[in-house]
C-alpha cells in the first residue's frame, strides 16, 4: 500500500471523497485485506478518541453477524428472492394440474383428445387397409396402442391411488377395444 | 466555543456521507462485505446507544446484532432520503426498546440527553462485567491510543480532535486552522498514522 493510499483511506473514512470516488476506492479496499484491516484500525482510533470504543469483544459482533447472515440465506434457499420460489413453486403446480387435466382429457372416451386418438387409429387402419376385393381375414393389424397402453397402466397402476387407477385403467381398455374394433370394422367395411 | 458549535451544527448538515452512499450502494447489490465495513464503521456507536436501555453488555451485544441484522435486510428499501447512520440510529433505537418490551423491562433511567455524551460511560459499564482478559487489553488499547494522541505534534491533534470529536469537515478545519484543506488532509492522515503505529502491535 502507498502512502497515497493510506491518506485515501483517511479521506474516505472522514467522508471528503465524492460519491463516484467512494464508489471506486470501496471497490478497491475490497480487494485488498490489508487496506480493511488498516480501515477498521483507523475506525477504532476514531471511537477511542470520541470516546466510544467499547472493547475488543466488539469484533465477536462482525462474526456474528456473518453466522446470522449464513444461516439466513441458507435458510431463504441460497438468497433467491421470495419471488423466484413462489414462482417455481407455482410452476410444479400447475404442470401437475396440467398433466392431470390432459391425462384425464386422454382418458375419457368422449373427450375431443380421444377423438383425436380415434381419427389417428381410423387412418392407420385405412392405411393398412387391402386393395378392394381381397379378403379382410389377411390383414395384419399392428395393435401396438392397445397393448401398450394397457401395460403401460398396469404396470403403473402401483403408484396412483385406489381411485385414479380403476378409472383409469378401465377408461383405457374401454376406450381403446371401443376405438379400435369400431375404426377397423369402419376400414375393412370401406 | 460559541463559534465552535455553531460549526459543528452547520458541519452536521453539510456532510455528504458519501463513504456511506457508496457503502449502502454496494451492500444494495448483495455485496456483504461493504455491510462489514458499515458495522465496523457504526458498531461503537450503536452499541453505545444500545448501552442506553440495556444494561447487560451481553444482552446489549444480541440487541446489536439484531439491529444491524435487520438494517441488513431493509437496505434494499433504503431510499437515501435521511443520512445512513439516522436510519440505522432509528432502527437500533426501536430495536432496544422492543427488546426491552418483550423481557418486560422498563429501560434503564434515562434522565440525561441522549445526545449527551458525557453523560455515559462505556468503560465504566464494562469494567465489572467483562472477562480480565478483555478489560485489560480494553484499558491497554484505550490508554496506547490517549497517548499517541497526547505525544502529537499540536497541529496533528488540533486537525484529528477538531475532526473526530467537534465532526467538522476538511473545510471547517481549515478555516479554524487558518491553512489550506489539503494540509488539514495531510494533518489528519499523519495523527491517524502516528496513532496506528503505536495500536498496530496491539491489534
Amino acid at each position: 500500500m502507498t502512502d497515497h493510499f493510506d491518506e485515501q483511506i483517511s479521506e474516505f473514512i472522514d467522508d471528503e471523497m465524492s460519491v463516484e470516488e467512494s464508489e471506486f476506492f470501496v471497490r478497491r479496499l475490497q480487494r485488498d485485506e490489508s487496506a480493511r484491516r488498516q480501515y477498521l484500525r483507523y475506525q477504532l482510533i476514531g471511537a477511542a478518541v470520541r470516546g466510544e470504543y467499547w472493547h475488543p469483544g466488539v469484533s465477536e459482533l462482525g462474526r456474528r453477524l456473518e453466522q446470522a447472515l449464513d444461516h439466513d440465506e441458507a435458510q431463504s434457499g441460497q438468497s433467491r428472492p421470495r419471488w423466484v420460489h413462489l414462482a417455481s413453486v407455482s410452476g410444479i403446480a400447475a404442470s401437475i394440474a396440467l398433466v392431470a387435466i390432459f391425462g384425464f382429457m386422454a382418458l375419457e372416451p368422449d373427450a375431443p383428445a380421444a377423438g383425436a386418438a380415434s381419427a389417428a387409429l381410423l387412418e392407420e387402419a385405412q392405411s393398412l387397409a387391402p386393395p378392394a376385393g381381397e379378403p379382410a381375414s389377411t390383414l395384419v393389424v399392428r395393435t401396438p396402442d392397445r397393448t401398450t397402453g394397457i401395460q403401460y397402466m398396469i404396470h403403473h397402476a402401483r403408484y396412483s391411488s385406489g381411485m385414479f387407477r380403476t378409472i383409469a385403467q378401465s377408461n383405457v381398455v374401454a376406450a381403446q377395444e371401443k376405438a379400435l374394433v369400431a375404426d377397423f370394422e369402419g376400414a375393412a367395411i370401406e | 466555543m460559541q463559534s465552535t458549535d455553531r460549526k459543528v451544527a452547520s458541519s452536521g448538515d453539510r456532510r455528504s456521507g458519501s463513504s456511506d452512499q457508496a457503502l449502502v450502494q454496494r451492500v444494495k447489490q448483495g455485496d456483504r462485505s461493504a455491510f462489514d465495513l458499515l458495522v465496523a464503521k457504526y458498531q461503537h456507536k450503536i452499541l453505545n446507544l444500545i448501552m442506553r436501555y440495556v444494561k447487560d453488555p451481553s444482552e446489549a451485544m444480541d440487541v446489536a446484532q439484531e439491529a444491524f441484522l435487520k438494517a441488513y435486510r431493509a437496505v434494499p428499501s433504503f431510499r437515501g432520503d435521511s443520512a445512513f447512520y439516522t436510519w440505522l440510529y432509528r432502527i437500533a433505537i426501536n430495536t432496544a426498546k422492543n427488546h426491552l418490551v418483550a423481557a418486560k423491562r422498563r429501560p434503564a433511567s434515562l434522565g440525561f440527553d441522549l445526545s449527551d455524551s458525557e453523560a455515559f460511560e462505556p468503560f465504566a459499564v464494562l469494567r465489572d462485567m467483562d472477562s480480565p482478559e478483555h478489560l485489560a487489553l480494553t484499558d491497554e488499547i484505550g490508554e496506547v491510543i490517549n497517548q499517541a494522541v497526547e505525544a502529537l505534534p499540536v497541529e496533528l491533534r488540533t486537525a484529528i480532535l477538531l475532526r473526530e470529536i467537534e465532526g467538522m469537515s476538511y473545510e471547517e478545519i481549515a478555516q479554524t486552522m487558518e491553512c489550506p484543506v489539503g494540509t488539514v488532509r495531510s494533518r489528519i492522515f499523519r495523527a491517524r498514522e502516528a496513532i496506528d503505529k503505536k495500536l498496530k502491535p496491539l491489534m
